[in-house]
Parts: structure tokens; sequence; C-alpha cells
């Protein structure tokens, strides 16, 4: 925990309106922050464009040159700040951009962009050859791998900050009346209701780092039920 | 991609996702985020709207980082952050500003916080420091990584074990807190935080009091509750009702109410509803608990516990008993590594819980013996005319003592029920010596049985009452198995007390029949006890009646088995030998004697001396029967017969000691029993029926000073003198019977010379 440390943390919890309207006054630490945000999430729409038929280098061009396109031109000014969700934002700007990058395709070369995110392509790509046939729309496939993604998020903060995560994690996804705490205590050499305190005190930390990644997302932090919902729908369909 | 479709949700059954690291189903993770937050508690999240941002606060506390929101409740925001300077975590709360803008608010808080850092206890989350920021009131307090209480409840009830282990160290917190005068006044769940090695720690000690909520404080400043104090009212399903009504009377008694409260949470998952259910109708739980609970919530605070001590005493005792080791090293583990005085808080009495008994128990049970003992003292002592009064007497003391008990019992409950189980019990006694006195005297007197029977029916009616009244104070936790057993274990207790100790005197009017249906009864009754206590050992008085019972059993049995004389067998002689010897006499003190020879004496173990019919009286027999009570040939003055078991069968049937009947034609033949003083003899006398003057003429009549006293033996009509008769007084008549009971005095000691003129 070093003092460098503090500033991001706090920002983890402005929400991306709020982050969008700094970097378009020219903050960098805005715009820093958005890059962080935007880490996060890159792997949907990539995916997404994968799953439109665009080749691997393309997606990955694109997505580049999206990023950059949002924050060179005035693409933030899109952002509705009141009933925003940077998952449907991000989506539609994209959309918006490839459109307009079809046109232009040739005009543009690969890595020309002054920003390029260092990201792992190749981890993206996983899923991607086996899925099987699917009647299912690309946009639905984009809403699931944002949840996976905005979990996965999470789940890696918790790793990071919690001792001992990889021991208490599987309890995240089970109901607490599947979970034996006497036989965890025993393992784990605890009582078991101390085994019982630190497996709600996970879910509780959990809880809390998943509504508030949530509600980076959105335009108004009283929709963070509404949107846990929604993700919920999309990945239970 | 085999080994990924290996992995399944052990939730939900479905294939993990693919190429996710942390191999987790993530429709399930969400699933679980989302039941275990109810949209309501999403208001209070920081995540919605800050009440202050953190960036502000972060300005506001240089010395500190602030991280992350922690929450956000009625009594303000709460936010983790990392002190600096000594490099720990610490909560920072900031209060409402809204609550803020009160009069007088910065001196009460000043005040009030000056007296909460005060408080350093292992089961209080410590103040470290308070002050004002730019008009931000803020409490740094001692950050508690772990969950509340309501994390935990959220998903229902705790198990009783859990919920036992967690009250203790709360009644610890409220106990030292109370001693320093300060009541929390908002104990909830949320309020209660276990942290990660499951110590528990009561936070916002005060806060209550420092926001002046129902109106607590700042009513007593400004005379007037403010209308901000009023619109909050704390948290309404814990709060006490005094907290409601009268707000500036509440003291720490408000404080084990709410606890109560959280306790009853704990154990049905439920908050108390109205009318108030006790717990174990909803779950499956030790009654004990209901008792406990009941009282902490009961709505009078002189009825609840009136020290959070006793509470905690009591709670770890059920734990003890229940759990055994497994609660005692839950509630030990609990805090593995605390200070001294942290594993001070959780240890438990061995000796309380090895006993098992609360006191009150013990109380009810010494009361019943003493009662008990002293009953079959004086009825062996007495005699039946006397019981009327003994009766009544007895009767009442115990009104009187109940009665007592009661006024005392207006400050406690606990008072209470012992008074009314000692009405219950009492009742039993006096009505068993009522019915007892009734059946076994049936040649009183009319105004003695008419005694009698008022003091029977009292003791029913008393009984009934006692009954009632427990019934009542334990209305909410009824499952009188327990009690019954219990029942069953005293009666298999008092009728072989009561039989063997009054054989001598209640045998001979007890048919044989009776006596084996007693004796039956008693070994039924043992076995009743024994079977329903260990059906209910864990309800109230179970266990006890299997114990009781039980010694009851094995004491019948070695009776039994040993072929000693059963009480059943009181005044049978059960030896052909016996009647070849024996003749029977009657001796001067009223009494009839057999005499036997060593032989027989020997056979038995028994000293005919021991069994004699100790009737007290002067009687002329007129009937002997067999076992059966058919008529046996049996001759008084050889002693010859053909019975091999004989009973003397006295008819008319004995009257009260201290009297005699006889038959003559007004003439005194006989006494009588020095009983009490001596030469003080008492007697009654039978008039011919055809004597009309005498039944007719009933008066006292004084023997002149100095009249003699002639004692005559039915048998050989020989006279004798026996002394001086100094006064007579013929006090009682029947009409129907021309029974005439006489009451004299005389001297004692042959007066030469002088004859008897007791006549008429």
């Amino acid at each position: 925990m070093s003092s460098r440390a503090s500033t991001p943390t706090l920002f983890a919890t402005t929400r991306w309106t709020v982050i969008c309207d700094a970097a378009r006054g020219g903050d960098t630490a805005a715009v820093e922050a958005l890059e962080t945000l935007f880490s996060t999430y890159w792997r949907p729409l990539y995916r997404y464009l994968r799953r439109l038929g665009r080749s691997a280098p393309d997606a990955e061009d694109l997505v580049q040159g999206f990023f950059a396109h949002l924050l060179a031109h005035d693409g933030l000014c899109l952002v509705d700040r009141a009933v925003g969700r940077f998952r449907a934002f991000l989506l539609g700007a994209l959309k918006n951009y490839v459109a307009n990058e079809w046109r232009r395709e040739h005009r543009h070369k690969r890595g020309g962009f002054a920003t390029h995110l260092s990201v792992d392509w190749q981890n993206a790509e996983t899923g991607l050859r086996i899925e099987p046939a699917d009647p299912r729309t690309p946009d639905l496939f984009y809403d699931l791998d944002w949840a996976a993604a905005l979990l996965d998020k999470v789940l890696d903060d918790l790793a990071e900050s919690e001792t001992n995560f990889d021991r208490w994690k599987p309890f995240l996804s089970l109901g607490s009346g599947r979970i034996p705490y006497a036989e965890i205590g025993k393992e784990s050499g605890m009582s078991e209701s101390a085994a019982r305190v630190a497996v709600h005190r996970l879910r509780k930390r959990f809880r809390q780092r998943l509504r508030q990644e949530i509600a980076r997302t959105l335009g108004d932090g009283a929709r963070v039920d509404d949107e846990m919902r929604a993700l919920f729908a999309v990945l239970s369909a | 991609m085999e080994p990924e479709k290996k992995s399944l949700c052990p939730e939900c059954g479905n294939p993990l996702p693919a190429g996710g690291e942390h191999h987790l189903c993530l429709a399930c993770l969400m699933a679980q985020a989302l039941a275990s937050r109810t949209a309501s508690e999403g208001g209070k999240s920081c995540g919605a709207t800050p009440l202050v941002p953190p960036a502000e606060i972060q300005a506001k506390f240089p010395h500190l980082e602030v991280t992350e929101c922690l929450g956000r409740g009625g009594m303000g925001v709460v936010y983790k952050a990392r002190q600096r300077s000594l490099d720990r975590w610490v909560a920072v709360k900031i209060l409402p500003p809204e609550r803020v803008g009160e009069q007088k608010f910065a001196d009460r808080f000043a005040r009030e916080a000056a007296v909460l850092a005060k408080l350093s206890h292992p089961n209080i989350v410590t103040v470290h420091d308070f002050g004002e920021v730019d008009g931000l009131f803020y409490i740094i307090m001692e950050y508690v990584d772990g969950v509340n209480l309501r994390d935990l409840l959220r998903e229902g009830k705790l198990e009783p074990e859990q919920a036992l282990s967690v009250v203790p160290p709360i009644c610890e917190a409220l106990c030292y807190a109370h001693e320093k005068g300060i009541v929390h006044r908002d104990i909830k769940p949320e309020n209660v935080l276990l942290d990660r090695a499951g110590r528990v720690k009561v936070a916002d000690f005060g806060i209550a009091k420092i926001l002046g909520v129902n109106g607590v404080d700042s009513a007593d400043e400004t005379g007037v509750p403010d209308n901000a104090t009023q619109s909050v009212v704390g948290t309404p399903a814990y709060s006490a009702p005094e907290q409601k009504s009268d707000p500036q009377r509440v003291d720490n008694r408000a404080d084990i109410y709410s606890l109560g409260v959280v306790f009853y949470e704990m154990l049905t998952g439920e908050l108390p509803g109205k009318p108030l259910e006790p717990p174990s109708r909803k779950v499956r739980i030790d009654v004990r608990l209901d008792e406990i609970v009941l009282r902490a919530l009961e709505r009078k605070p002189e009825l609840r516990y009136q020290q959070a001590s006793v509470l905690k005493t009591q709670v770890e005792t059920i734990a003890a008993e229940m759990g055994g080791a497994s609660v005692a090293d839950a509630a030990t583990r609990v805090a593995p590594d605390s200070s001294p005085a942290g594993s001070a808080a959780v240890r438990l009495d061995p000796s309380a819980a090895a006993l098992g008994l609360t006191k009150r128990r013990w109380e009810i049970v010494i009361w019943g013996f003493i009662l008990a003992a002293a009953c079959v003292e004086i009825g062996l002592n007495v005699t039946p005319v006397e019981c009327g009064w003994i009766i009544g007497i007895v009767g009442v003391l115990l009104f009187l003592m109940s009665v007592s008990l009661t006024v005392l019992a207006g400050i406690d409950v606990g008072r209470l029920k012992i008074a009314a189980q000692i009405v219950l019990l009492d009742g039993i006694v006096v009505a068993f010596i009522g019915i007892w006195c009734a059946f076994h005297s049936p040649g009183l007197p009319d105004p003695w049985a008419i005694a009698i029977s008022i003091g029977c029916g009292g003791g029913i009616l008393y009984c009934l009452n006692g009954l009632i009244k427990v019934g009542r104070l334990e209305s909410q936790t009824t499952d009188p198995l327990g009690y019954i057993a219990f029942f069953f274990a005293i009666i298999s207790g008092i009728i072989p007390t009561i039989f063997y100790w009054l054989k001598p005197w209640a045998a001979p009017w007890l048919s044989p029949a009776g006596q084996q249906f007693m004796l039956w009864l008693t070994l039924l009754a043992g076995i009743a006890a024994v079977m329903l206590g260990f059906v209910a050992r864990k309800l109230r008085f179970g266990w006890q009646a299997t114990v009781i019972g039980g010694l009851n059993v094995v004491i019948w049995l070695l009776f039994f088995v040993a072929g000693r004389m059963s009480p059943l067998e009181a005044g049978s002689l059960d030896t052909p030998e016996l009647l070849q010897d024996e003749t029977l006499e009657i001796q001067r003190d009223g009494s009839i004697a057999c005499q036997l020879k060593s032989s027989s004496i020997n056979r038995t173990g028994h000293s005919l001396d021991s069994e004699q019919f100790n009737a007290s009286s002067f009687l002329q027999i007129q009937k002997i029967t067999d076992d059966q009570g058919s008529p046996l040939k049996f001759d008084v003055e050889t002693g010859r017969g053909d019975l091999r078991r004989y009973r003397v069968r006295l008819e008319p049937p004995v009257p009260p000691m201290g009297s005699v009947t006889y038959v003559s034609e007004g003439t005194m033949v006989g006494l009588i029993h020095a009983k009490g003083e001596p030469g003080v003899f008492e007697y009654s006398m039978d008039h011919s029926p055809g004597y009309d003057g005498i039944t007719r003429h009933i008066e006292r009549h004084k023997l002149p000073t100095g009249a003699q006293l002639v004692w005559k033996n039915t048998t050989d009509l020989e006279e004798e003198k026996v002394g001086d008769i100094v006064e007579l007084h013929i006090d009682r008549r029947i009409p129907s019977h021309g029974h005439i009971a006489v009451r004299y005095r005389y001297k004692l000691g042959p007066a030469p010379g002088t004859e008897s003129t007791t006549s008429k």
C-alpha cells in the first residue's frame, strides 16, 4: 500500500461519467483513469468484433483505434450522463466507430495511433473458436463477455487485496446452505463460527467491490441493482 | 477441452465457463451477490450517493488515507482509512450533518465522546479520536475487519450454539459500559461486529445519545424535544418500550431488551412479533432459552434481567449443557489470541455448568423437601382430630408465604415463579393430607370431618391456584411433560414415605387390597417418572424427575427383593406360630397388646411391641377378619384360632386419639391413653341409646375434686382405681349416634377410699 496506490483506489469509486468529464477537460490523471477503466472492458469489444467476422489483427486494430478515437476526438461528448451505462455506451460508440472506420479503412495505417493499449490479445481469443453456432446475437455475447470481464476484474482485485483468497474463493458462488462451515473450520484450524465469519466477510467484500465496480460503469449509482439484475439475466440466459 | 467439461458448478450443475482464470460459475456468483443483498440496502451502500465524497473526506483528514466507504446508516457514514502515523486501519464515522445542526450538539458531542473514549474493553469497538472539521463531526474508531451480525442474519437464523456464543461477549460489553453508567441505546445486529477471528465487538456505544435519538438528552436540555430528534426513532424494532414512551428514564435495562430482540432474531431469524411467540415454538431449541429471551423481552423494565451479567451467566450455563465441549470449544476458540481479559470474557464457569441447576430450581427442591418432611413429622405426632387444625395452620402459613413471596416478586419475575411453584407443591401436600385424613378417620365426629373436608378442599383449590399461576407464568413455554414427570416422581416418593413412616397408624385402616394398590402405584409412578422424565430431559424438571423416580424405583426394589416387610404389610403379623402363644390384651393405655414368644419375634424381626395396635383407646374387639375382610374365628381370651395371617379390625372404628368410646349404661368404665402431660387423660364415652336423659342433656360436668377414676377392663370387668378425677366435662354430642365425648382430668395415683362418681 504505497501512497500512490491510494489515489487510484479513491478513483475506483468514481463513476465513469465523472472521469469522462474530467478527461474532456484535459486532465491527464483522468485520462489515465479512463484508460484503466477501458483496459478492463476492452475484451468484450474485441470479442464482439471477432464475432462479427473480423480477423484477429483487424479487431485488434479497431479496438485500439476506437480507444484513441474516444480520447482524441469528441467521442466522450456522446456520453449521456443521466441514463448512461458504460456498457451500452461503449458498444454504441464502437458500432458507430466501426461504421465510420469501414469507410476510411484504407486510409489508416496499423499502429498509427498515438495511444497503444498494451493488452493480452491472445487471452481474449479463448473460447472464440470452439463456441458452436448459436442463435444468440453478437450483442448478447457482448453483454455476456462484459459481465465476465466485470466479475473477473472484481475477483482479480480481491485476489490482490485478500490474503488466502484462493482458499475462500469457491464459496463465493455457493448458496450458504451448501457451505460446510464445520468442515472448512476443521480444515483451516478455526472454529465453525470463525469460518462462517470468514466466508461472510469475503462475500461482503465481494458484494461491495462488485457494486463499486458496477457503479463505476453507470451514470447514476442508484441503478446498481438494475444493472446487477440485467447482468444476471444475461449470465443465466 | 476435456478438463473444462469435467468442472461443473457445484451450485447449479452447469459447466464452468471456459477461459476464466477463477473457475467460478459466473451466473451463481452474480446470483449470490444479488441474493444476499436486498434492494433496500442498496440505498445505504456507498455505491449510491455518498453523503460526502471520499475525496472530500480525504481532503479533510490529511493524516489519514481514506480508502473506501464501508457503509451508511442513520447514524452517519463510515469510511475505512489508514492512519499514516501509526500505520493502522481505522474506521472514520462522519455523523450525519442534518443531525449536527441541532442545538447544543457540539457540547453534547464533546461531552459524550469523551466518556466513550474512556471505554476500553475487548468486546467494545475502541474510540481513538473524535472532533470536528469544518462542521463535520467525526469519530475515529478501531477498524474491525469482519462482518456484522446483520450480514450473518441475512441468510436467516444462526445455529443455537453460535447464537449462544455471541450473546455472552455482548453481555460483557454491556456490563462493562453499564458499570460506567453508559447505556448503548441502540443495540442491533448492525452494531454487533464479528472480526475475522470470530471475536465479538459492540460498536456505536452511546452514539444514539450523542445524536439525541428518541429525544434523549435534547429533551432534557432544551425542555422541549426537538422536531428533528422526534423524527428519528432510532431502530424501533430493537428499542425497548420505554425508549418510545419515556425516553428520559431509559437505563441499562433498555439495552437488555434490545439484546433480547437480537437474541430472538438470532435464534429464530425473525423479529419478535405481537403477540410474542416463544422461540421454541418456531425452532427446535432448549426451552430454557425461551425463559431467558422472554425475560429479556419483558415490557416492564422491572421484570427484565436487571444486569447483563445475570443474562450472561444463564446463557453460558445452557451453552455448557447443550453443546458441552463443542460450544465451550467454540466459545474459547472464538478468541484464540485475544488479551487475557478477552479470554476471560468467554470462559465458562465449570462448576455452574456441571451442576446444571440454577439456584432457583434448587430452591424449589429444597422447599418441597422441607415441607414434605414437616408434613410427615406432623402427621406422625398428631391425632387425626388435630389434623384439621394442622392443615388449617399449614394452609395459612403457606398462604402467607406465597403471598409475601408474590409481593416481593413484584420486582422479580423469578421469585414470582418460585412463589407459584411453592403454592402448587404445597397445594398438593395439603390436599394429600386432607384426603388421607378424611379417608382414614371415619370415626371422626362430624365437625372434625367437616374441618378436614374444608382443609382438603382448600388444599385442592390451593393446588389449582398454583397450577394456574405457574401455567400463566410459563404460558409461553408450556410443555408440561417435565412437570408431569416430576409429579410422578413425587408420588413415587411420597406414597412409600407415608406408608412406611405412618404404617402403625395408617395400616390398620387401609385394606390389604388398598395397600397392594398403593404399593404398585408407587412402582408405576416411579417408572412413569423415569420414562417421562427421560423423554422430557431437556425440559424443565425433566431430568430431575428421571433421577428421583429412578432412585425411588431402586429403593422399592431393594425393599422388595430383600423381603423386608414392605410398607404394605404393616399391621399384619404373618406367623402361624404367633397365634399359639398370642394373647391379645387390652392395656391400660388403651392399646391392644399381643404377647409373643421370642421365637416369633426373631422370625419377623419385628417386636410386637412396636406392632401394638396403637389404638390409643379402650376397645372391645368385635370382629377379626382375614386379609379379604371375611370374619375369622379367633378367641381373644385363649388366642386360639385357625388363621395364619390375621388382622384385627377394631369396630367401631378407632376414634381419634385421646378419646375413648365405651358402651355402658351411663357408667364410665374405661380409659385411656396417656399422652401429653402426665395426669391429664382424655376419653369419650358412649351412652346407651336408651338412656334418654343423657343424650338430651349434655352438659359439662365438672367432677368434684377428689373424685376417683375407676378403670374397668372389658374382658374381665375388674375394677381398678386409677386416680382422682379433678375435672370432667362432656363437650360433644352427636345425637344420631348417641355418642358423647367426655374429657376429664384426674390426678395420677390411687386415692384410697374414694369411689368414682363419674356417672352421668
